[in-house]
């Protein structure tokens, strides 16, 4: 399954605003593509990542079609982590969507 | 209407649970290598390998957009493997760690995406006896297992804040395939070591379920519970 990274990033962004529905203002997350999404001066706390990995995927899967795992070995990695930003996540997603739908 | 999800449903322990949870009126979402001929308008029946990655996470994405929920997992399926340790081959290990091990792991990661969305969940995998006993002749089978309860014990903490428990069922031998190629004296002695002497039966194995998955049962969670006073 071909999908762009712009619009994994426009279901990304859907994520964020669910997210946001159900949290304080001072804990909103940025929806800016090249915002720090997970590290240092990010809101999400590594429980709030497993939450919005959780409706990241399942946004991606209802406005794509791509039912996609979203885990990474090299979450913790500061500068390799696809969770670092929105925009290397649709990355992330991107390539992940495309080797699944090539196996 | 309550969802639960059982893997390994096509015969055996599997089908009998899942067979139970539907006269309850729950609905079932069953999955098995092979087809199955459960036949019920509230079941749905997923052909898949429980070790393939892909294939569990789009049953569970089904699941989700079918039914909206996910009340309970079982974590049914599973293979046995009897040999002496020096004449099994690795592959054997590979397949039965690939059935057992990831099988459990990927279905409770999966299904709790979908729990932690309701913070509510309920998820029992399935140890075996043979892990307390130290069975010879099981050693990659009981051990296999043993990473099921290490599994259910660490990720009972991770899934706590998301109302989610995870606890173990260890039966004892229940007649099924999973039993059948085993000698009846090597059963029998197996028997004699259980505080209660007897073969176990499905209804052993629900009524823990049972246990497990009651709304009072929300204290719960990283307990593995052995039949037969192992």
């Amino acid at each position: 399954m071909t999908v762009s990274p712009d619009r994994m990033l426009a279901s990304l962004q859907n994520a964020v605003a669910e997210l946001n529905l159900s949290l304080p203002p001072d804990r909103q997350i940025s929806d800016d593509p090249d915002a720090v999404l997970y590290g240092e001066g990010s809101p999400l706390d590594s429980l709030g990542l497993v939450n919005f990995v959780m409706t990241a995927e399942q946004h991606i899967g209802d406005d794509t079609g791509a039912d996609i795992v979203l885990a990474s070995e090299s979450a913790m990695s500061r500068k390799r982590s696809p969770y670092r930003s929105l925009r290397s996540l649709a990355d992330y997603a991107t390539e992940i969507a495309g080797q699944s739908s090539a196996a | 209407m309550k969802v639960i999800a059982i893997t390994g449903t096509r015969k055996g322990i599997g089908r009998f649970l899942a067979e139970q949870y539907l006269e309850r009126g729950w609905t079932v979402v069953g999955c098995s290598r092979d087809a199955s001929d459960l036949s019920h308008e509230h079941y749905s029946h997923y052909t898949l390998d429980v070790a393939d990655e892909q294939a569990v996470a789009s049953m569970m994405q089904d699941v989700r957009r079918k039914h909206g929920r996910l009340d309970a997992l079982l974590n049914n399926a599973g293979i046995a493997s009897m040999n002496h340790v020096l004449l099994t081959p690795a592959s054997t290990l590979q397949r039965v760690f690939a059935t057992n091990v990831m099988g459990t792991f990927l279905f409770c990661r999966e299904a709790a995406k979908l729990m932690g969305r309701r913070k509510f969940g309920r998820i029992v995998n399935f140890a075996t006896v043979a892990t307390p006993l130290k069975l010879e002749g099981e050693a990659v089978y009981a051990a296999s297992k043993a990473a099921v309860v290490s599994l259910t014990e660490v990720l009972a903490r991770e899934l706590a804040p998301m109302g989610i428990t995870v606890n173990a069922v260890g039966p004892t031998p229940v007649p099924t395939d999973l039993v059948g190629s085993v000698p009846e004296v090597k059963m029998t002695a197996l028997i004699a070591r259980q505080a209660i002497p007897r073969y176990g039966t499905m209804e052993d194995v629900l009524n823990v379920c049972d246990f497990f998955l009651r709304d009072e049962s929300d204290f719960v969670t990283g307990q593995t519970l052995y039949l037969g006073g192992v």
